[in-house]
């Protein structure tokens, strides 16, 4: 490529609106041609610019729960009360070592360990007027789904691991199970490392049947896929 | 005048040595520009959170790399949640990905932000979207078009061509014409 077809070029290439072979191209020329830094420099400054055209944007609690949990350390809902988490299974270091892979579909309803922990069994049985609850299930192949909060709250902290990320066109769906009625509980979808936390506006009965399936984005009024778990708490 | 340069090499040596509540005061103060960046991309709150959870991951998985002097983090984050958005975008429009993962900062991007920098240090950030986006409205109409394709969508000379059904070179001259004008938008605010 000459020195003038790539100066025609740079302004699509500082956008990156270049097909792949003529990216190539152009980066080629300006590994030995230094002639085009100061326009291509201003170029670049001016798409950074363009990046602060668009509207701001409130993010969720669970965007900003999950970025407090990437610095590994568990966010503080409701400081008043002491967390009482199941450390051993809700830390994410401690499962980094299982690989994540689907649980294996058939048999996941009837392979799911469930552990149900109240905050007073595990604060030797002195539970105050705000009883907290947490429930872990946990299914074979390192997935665990956490449900924690306040009894009666109209708001639950879930809590996914070991669960692999969704391409951009699916996303988890969790549900509770009412007389046959699917009420949404929340959607998401986890990270890189098969994780997910955050808050969901719902209040959670005592002996609710819950159930998470795979839905096309975003979500569905029905589940229209088998649940890959699916147990009453 | 403020000293901006030392507070922002304090901040990215906390960010190097992995501080959690840098992190976090990052994500205070640029969440919502960078989710409205995603979104304006993606127009899907979801898709757009993924993109800004991915990019704050990507940023702090590395952040031992960090180059302190080099440019502000703030860029570097933008620059992240622009392409894990044009990435999820253009993997929904292809089913492939098409951009290779971000590295850190390249050369060319480090004076780009001090170039950014130094405009809203006159301007105030406000200011520069004032300016730009009456820039912006300032183009003809079927060039503004072409700006907005190639950058809130993605989409490529080649792409745009198909879509406004316009020969490849009358949509190259087009973007060529409208980024002279914008960045001569710029170049007048460094100056005065
Ligand atoms: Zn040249």
């Amino acid at each position: 490529m000459t020195h003038d077809e790539v100066r025609d070029l740079l302004p699509a290439y500082a956008l990156g609106a270049l097909d792949q072979d003529e990216h190539a191209a152009v980066e080629e020329h300006l590994g030995g041609c230094r002639e085009h830094d100061e326009e291509l420099i201003e170029l670049r400054a001016t798409v950074l610019a363009l990046g602060t055209l668009a509207e701001e944007r409130e993010p969720s609690a669970a965007l900003a729960g999950e970025i407090e949990r990437l610095t590994g350390e568990v966010p503080g809902d409701r400081s008043a009360v002491a967390p009482v988490h199941m450390r051993p299974l809700a830390e994410p270091g401690a499962r980094r070592s299982v690989a994540h892979r689907w649980w294996p579909r058939a048999a996941a309803a009837a392979a799911v360990l469930l552990v149900v922990f109240t905050a007073g069994w595990l604060a030797g049985g002195t539970l105050g007027a705000e009883e907290r609850y947490s429930y872990v299930v946990q299914a074979p192949g390192g997935a665990v789904l956490e449900f924690s909060g306040i009894a009666g709250d109209d708001a639950v902290t879930v809590w996914m691991a070991g669960l692999d990320r969704l391409p951009p066109d699916q996303r988890y769906q969790i549900w509770a199970i009412r007389d046959d009625r699917w009420v949404t509980i929340g959607i998401c979808n986890t990270n890189a490392e098969g994780r997910w936390r955050g808050d969901f506006a719902f209040t959670l009965a005592t002996d609710e049947e819950i159930a998470l399936t795979i839905e096309p984005t975003p979500g569905s009024d029905r589940p229209t896929s088998d649940p890959l778990i699916r147990t009453r708490f | 005048m403020r000293d901006t340069s030392s507070e922002q090499v304090r901040f990215a040596t906390r960010l190097q040595a992995r501080d959690g509540a840098a992190l976090r005061e990052l994500f205070e103060r640029e969440g919502r520009r960078a989710l409205g960046l995603a979104y304006r991309v993606l127009g899907d709150q979801a898709a757009a959170e993924d993109a800004v959870q991915e990019a704050f991951a990507q940023l702090w998985e590395r952040a031992d790399r960090l180059d302190p002097a080099g440019g502000r983090i703030e860029s570097l984050l933008m620059t992240m949640v622009y392409r894990r958005a044009i990435d999820l975008a253009r993997a929904r429009r292809n089913g492939a990905i098409t951009l290779p993962p971000p590295d850190m900062l390249p050369h060319v991007d480090e004076q780009a932000a001090a170039v950014l920098d130094r405009v809203v240090e006159l301007l105030s950030s406000d200011g520069l979207r004032r300016k730009l986006r009456a820039a912006l409205h300032a183009l003809p109409e079927e060039q503004r078009v072409v700006v907005e394709h190639a950058y809130f969508e993605g989409l490529t000379l080649r792409e745009i061509a198909e879509r406004e059904r316009l020969p490849l070179g009358t949509v190259k001259s087009r973007l060529r014409l409208a980024m002279e004008k914008l960045t001569a938008a710029m170049r007048t605010q460094t100056l005065s």
